[in-house]
């Protein structure tokens, strides 16, 4: 005859899931009923069955052969890694090579441009008026608030650096001189001749006054005059 | 397992060998470790062979990075784990179930029946079906000599969770195996 008393929590009375009392009510019950201690039993074998069986299943040793394998294989891991950091060195050397030779080409070519100033005949405005504005008060005033959309103060010093600077007041003519030159309206000759002209001593010849004559010598001799 | 770990500590030859030098230490110290839980989840030592090698080769190569070398072993236990889960789910859970089935690839001693095969076998399957968290647990509790405190510390969890989960995972495993506690085998 079947005991159903703890029929439902035999697995949990055999793995140990159970409360201490529950278990030892369930011992001396065992102790009474052959059935229950029977499928206790049972269910403890299979629990030691159980772990027997995990344990065959991680148990074991590699062949031989694994060791020599995984010997080759890292030797063969430090060959690749050292041709990788190899290949890699030689990207690096020819991208930094690459860079120093843009760079030393940059320098020439802006060597170049510095060398070669012209003077500036794209004038925005007539001559004279932009004498007239470039008095200093303007300058300062344009240094404190500065146009938007003008190029910055650091383009400003680099467009500078690169014209003739004119002393004050002769800006109008230092731009009337050079558009006469680009445009051909004067001759390079006839700029030195009147430069030559500038420099030349000026000669001043002594001025000459004739005597004047009297008509009448006797009205001269009497010494009386009358106005 | 001593001839991998007296090769390694010969082969040392890199460009930073005290590195390599603690690595091969390292795995002097867990020779099997990676095989075995790599067969618990193939069950399978050819398979388990090579999930053990790449895992490995792995930590070989990514050994510096390793912040804290202590955790060495649990950082291959979780290599060789998900490599061996990939492999498997690259095969094929059926195709996977049929191969074990048919391999018998635990290996039977001359004293074991053609009843405890089999049981294994279900055994085996059961522990297949478990909860990937359960199952971690009881393959590397199941691992020659790693208690709770052990498997605690290469999965890097509390000793309490470990106890947990063992204890369900081996009543799972005993109810899905209730049909063959009639015919319990003796061995």
């Amino acid at each position: 005859m079947a005991c159903e008393r703890y029929s439902e929590s035999m697995t949990d009375l055999a793995a140990g899931d159970v409360s201490p009392r529950r278990e030892r009510e369930f011992l001396l019950h065992a102790g009474e009923c052959d059935v229950c201690r029977e499928a206790y039993s049972h269910a403890r074998e299979v629990f030691s069955a159980l772990d027997r069986s995990v344990e065959k299943l991680v148990a074991g040793e590699p062949s031989p052969y694994f060791a020599a394998r995984l010997r080759g294989r890292i030797a063969e891991e430090r060959v690749s890694t050292s041709a990788r950091w190899n290949s890699w060195a030689l990207v690096a050397a020819g991208a930094l090579a690459t860079i120093v030779l843009g760079l030393i080409l940059v320098s020439r070519l802006s060597l170049r441009t510095n060398s070669n100033p012209s003077v500036t005949t794209n004038a925005p405005a007539p001559a004279l008026e932009l004498e007239r504005n470039m008095t200093p008060q303007n300058l300062s005033r344009r240094r404190q608030n500065p146009t938007p959309g003008r190029p910055s103060r650091a383009a400003d010093t680099e467009r500078l650096s690169q014209e003739v600077l004119v002393p004050g007041g002769q800006l109008a003519a230092a731009l009337q001189l050079g558009d006469a030159v680009n445009g051909g309206g004067m001759d390079g000759e006839q700029l030195l001749a009147a430069q030559n002209e500038l420099t030349k001593k000026l000669e001043i010849k002594p001025l000459e006054i004739a005597l004047l004559e009297s008509p009448n010598p006797d009205a001269a001799g009497n010494g009386s005059t009358r106005f | 397992m001593d001839a991998l770990s007296a090769s390694l500590a010969g082969s040392g030859v890199s460009v930073d060998d005290s590195l390599e030098r603690e690595f091969e230490q390292r795995l002097a110290d867990c020779p099997t470790l990676a095989y075995r839980v790599a067969l618990g989840v193939l069950h399978n030592t050819a398979e388990a062979e090579d999930v053990a090698q790449e895992a490995m080769l792995r930590a070989y190569r990514n050994f510096n990075r390793l912040r804290d070398r202590e955790r060495f072993r649990g950082w291959l236990v979780r290599t060789a784990w998900r490599l061996a889960l990939d492999r498997i789910r690259a095969a094929g859970r059926r195709a996977r179930r049929e191969y074990a089935a048919i391999e018998g690839t635990w290996e039977v001693g001359a004293e074991n029946t053609a009843a405890f095969r089999e049981f294994e076998g279900h055994v085996a399957r059961a522990v297949d079906e478990l909860p990937e968290k359960q199952r971690v647990v009881i393959v590397l509790a199941a691992i020659e000599g790693y208690n709770t405190r052990e498997v605690a510390s290469l999965l890097d969890i509390p000793e309490g969770t470990v106890k947990s989960r063992l204890f369900l995972a081996r009543k799972q495993l005993a109810k899905s195996l209730k049909w063959l506690v009639k015919d319990i085998p003796n061995r």
